[in-house]
């Protein structure tokens, strides 16, 4: 669904609209709010992919959106598009020895680079590129804090006070570590604008004074689940607080259609009696630091089975995962019996520089997959990624048939994510990384 | 092109779609255990009653070819019997839900409202959401409905507040002087709804029997089911009572011919000699809450038990997590998150076979 203020351009994926393109890009980032050397760079970036998708798919109609969110720009191009041309897509499609052949993928290469996000997605035929760029905040001027005794019963309600949320940022941010702290906090204004434009959520907890005791935020991490930093507790005793902003949350999302809360970036003070623990991903800081994470889960409802898929290979991680969590699945084997796998393979990869970490998401299976991944693993490592995960939907038979693919090439399962896509999702760390 | 954006009106679009338990034979696959208890439903394990069960068993074939009575002609003059009141004061509905329904439809356009709690019977705020009626919800006040807050929720455009007595899930209840109170403090401004789905199973002095306050108070509908006392849940038939005038609106608004006559007939049935079947489950359902009071005690857990055949219990663990654990020893009870109770679960009451297996389940997943 397209947001009022969307504005949307139909045209052919052809270099002579460029001028015109950049010109649109320009004005809307203007008057979307980013700031003159944020709106050059959407300016350029849609530059290189329309240039880019003239070669790929020239003159197939494109449609092109540019929507403002709370705190960002949104710049989608929708167009249909054979899966053998999908292979661009692969962020290893123009590598430092770039082939004539793939210089085309260079654009999208240059895009990414000139934006603060850039994902891809496939829907039937279609395919979205997706290029965020967001708007400049001030950052959080350095303070020192220290927790507090509250004044009075402490009181949990949405938050949606400009000035409490830009204090519960300062203080999450001086008291916690950075690893458990959202980049985003570092710019309270921006978190702001998220919580008031409906992109993300928080919960805060105030005392009789009005002194903001707690805060915890959370956002939709796919159509039924939804993902969460915190709870961040500001006063000595945080037994109650981190309880009440909790179970504030729990509140928020039942009667939606979330089934299954996941943490993100949870704290220490998490209450562990209601919720479960799925694993913990052994991750490194962008230091080399070793940064564990547990992944915490909170169910929604009474889950009564889903099918999944599973390659043989990987059938007893999930079977032992799935009997620890006491969760009922009808598993289902699939595996490539000989059949002919048409195209090259095509995984996405989305980018978190802060946390050193890289996702790869498989888009397309084909022959050369076991190369592309290669590819992407070499790629992600020499740019000094040290956090290199990959996530396969279970309700897909061909992304779980590409198991003998991932394990060959240094991957180990790690967590099982319930209901965390389509169906629940497996999450494969790079051993090396 | 199908252009569903542009057809589905946007209160519809945002609803949830509430997925209902999958058949017992299905679960029992899944989770591989050879029997299930069903403590989820607030069902009667002991019925239908003797009257009712004769009826059903003998339903002829012949009889599926024609179509029921369009408006439970005869049950209507049954109830009218027992209650003292016209066949037109009531109408019956496939399940309470039905009613609901038709209420809201009844009284309720765009912009208006209605109040009710935040953790009671969804089906009162569901049925508004998705009909495009907001629902204001009041929090309860020490597990029960709060009038003052109830009262204070209204405007000029809320047209039905619904009260659930006893309350589902947290058995809570207004005795007869506080009914009296919220009436006269509506003052006919709005239909008051007065869901007595669990009435038959209290016995405590003081509960008020909203049937006898009717005459009073021409606003106040009564919802009653087969349901629950009654054990006909599988033939979904309820009904409700009111005022004529009131009755004659919602009959605007009722689909006729919902109720099946094996529903109707079962259901008058099962009002032949309820007595010595309503004594034996209130029974049934006094035993099990003390065998639950007892586990609780034991592991030191904090309950809600109120009225109903139905009790609350505080879990130490996720609820979803306990029930996946019970489901797998064969114990089906009801998560409370949905109900925004998290970290709750809600216990049918059944015989003492079925509560000390559900004590044991219990026992083995909080302290193995």
């Amino acid at each position: 669904m397209t947001n009022q203020r969307t504005i949307t351009l139909r045209l052919h994926a052809d270099a002579a609209w460029i001028t015109m393109v950049q010109g649109v890009a320009k004005q809307c980032g203007a008057v979307f709010g980013l700031d003159h050397g944020k709106a050059l760079r959407l300016t350029m970036a849609v530059e290189e992919i329309l240039a880019y998708l003239a070669d790929l798919t020239p003159q197939a109609p494109l449609e092109l959106n540019l929507t403002p969110g709370a705190s960002h720009v949104d710049t989608t191009f929708s167009f249909a598009a054979r899966d053998a041309d999908l292979w661009a897509m692969n962020i290893t499609a123009c590598g430092a020895d770039c082939a004539e052949e793939n210089i085309q993928a260079m654009g999208l290469l240059l895009a990414a680079r000139m934006s603060d996000g850039l994902d891809v997605r496939r829907d039937g035929a279609n395919v979205i590129l997706r290029l965020r760029l967001d708007r400049s905040y001030p950052g959080l001027e350095t303070r020192q804090a220290e927790r507090f005794a509250p004044r009075g019963e402490v009181l949990f309600q949405p938050a949606l006070d400009p000035s409490r949320i830009k204090e519960a940022c300062a203080l999450a941010t001086a008291l916690y570590p950075e690893a458990v702290v959202p980049q985003a906090f570092r710019t309270p204004g921006k978190v702001v604008d998220q919580i008031l434009g409906g992109e993300l959520s928080g919960a805060m907890a105030l005392d009789q004074g009005g002194n903001v005791c707690g805060f915890m935020t959370w956002s939709p991490r796919s159509a039924t689940s939804v993902s969460f930093c915190g709870p961040y507790v500001f006063t000595s005793e945080k037994t109650v607080v981190a309880r009440g902003l909790t179970e504030h949350l729990v509140g928020a999302v039942a009667r939606t259609p979330v089934s299954a809360i996941l943490s993100q970036l949870p704290t220490e003070d998490l209450p562990r009696e209601d919720v479960e623990l799925l694993g913990t991903l052994p991750l490194l800081a962008a230091d080399g630091t070793p940064c564990p994470m547990p992944i915490w889960y909170r169910g929604m409802r009474e889950d009564n089975g889903l099918a999944v898929w599973t390659h043989p290979e990987l059938e007893g991680f999930l079977r032992t995962a799935y009997e620890q969590l006491f969760l009922m699945r009808n598993i289902h084997a699939v595996s490539h019996q000989g059949e002919q796998v048409a195209g090259r393979s095509v995984f996405a990869t989305s980018f978190q520089p802060e946390a050193s970490q890289a996702l790869l998401i498989p888009m397309l299976d084909g022959a050369d997959a076991s190369d592309t991944l290669h590819g992407h693993v070499q790629l992600l490592l020499s740019e000094g990624y040290r956090n290199i995960l990959i996530h396969l939907d279970l309700a897909h038979g061909w992304q779980a048939a590409l198991a003998p693919v991932l394990l060959k090439n240094g991957f180990k399962p790690r967590v099982l994510l319930p209901h965390a896509g389509q169906a629940d999702v497996m999450v494969l760390q790079h051993a090396g990384s | 092109m199908l252009d569903l954006e542009r057809l589905v009106p946007a209160h519809v679009r945002s609803f949830e779609v509430y997925t209902p338990s999958r058949p017992d034979q299905e679960l029992m696959r899944l989770f591989r255990v050879a029997h299930l208890h069903r403590l989820n439903n607030n069902e009667n394990p002991l019925g239908p009653p003797p009257e009712a069960a004769r009826i059903i068993e003998g339903f002829p074939p012949r009889l599926t070819p024609i179509y029921p009575s369009g408006d439970a002609y005869a049950l209507r003059r049954i109830l009218a019997g027992r209650f003292s009141k016209s066949p037109d004061q009531f109408l019956v509905g496939n399940g309470s839900c039905e009613v609901i329904s038709s209420v809201i439809k009844a009284f309720c356009a765009e912009g208006d409202n209605i109040v009710t709690a935040d953790r009671t019977f969804a089906v009162y705020e569901w049925v508004a959401e998705f009909s495009g009626i907001e629902a204001r919800l009041t929090p309860l006040k020490d597990f029960g409905f709060d009038p003052d807050a109830m009262l204070a929720a209204r405007d000029a455009r809320t047209k039905i507040l619904f009260v659930c007595n006893p309350n589902n899930p947290t058995g809570t209840w207004w005795d007869t002087a506080t009914l009296r109170r919220f009436l006269d403090a509506v003052d006919g401004r709005q239909i008051v709804v007065l869901d007595e789905a669990y009435f038959e199973f209290v016995d405590q002095i003081g509960f008020p029997d909203g049937m006898k306050l009717l005459e009073q108070y021409p606003n106040l509908v009564v919802f009653r089911t087969f349901s629950k006392m009654y054990a006909l849940a599988a033939l979904r038939i309820g009904y409700l009572c009111g005022s004529p005038a009131v009755v004659d609106i919602i009959r605007r608004t009722h689909v006729v011919y919902s109720v099946n006559s094996l529903a109707q007939q079962a259901a008058a049935a099962a009002m032949e000699n309820d007595g010595p079947f309503i004594a034996a489950t209130r029974a049934m359902v006094a035993a099990g809450k003390e065998k639950i009071l007892t586990l609780c005690e034991e592991l030191g857990l904090t309950c809600q038990c109120g009225e109903g055949n139905f009790i609350m219990i505080r879990v130490p663990i996720s609820d979803t997590l306990l029930y996946r654990k019970l489901m797998a020893k064969g114990v089906m009870i009801r998560t409370m998150t949905g109900f925004r109770f998290p970290g709750w679960i809600r216990v049918s009451l059944a015989q003492e076979y079925v509560m000390e297996e559900f004590c044991g389940a219990m026992l083995g997943v909080l302290r193995p």
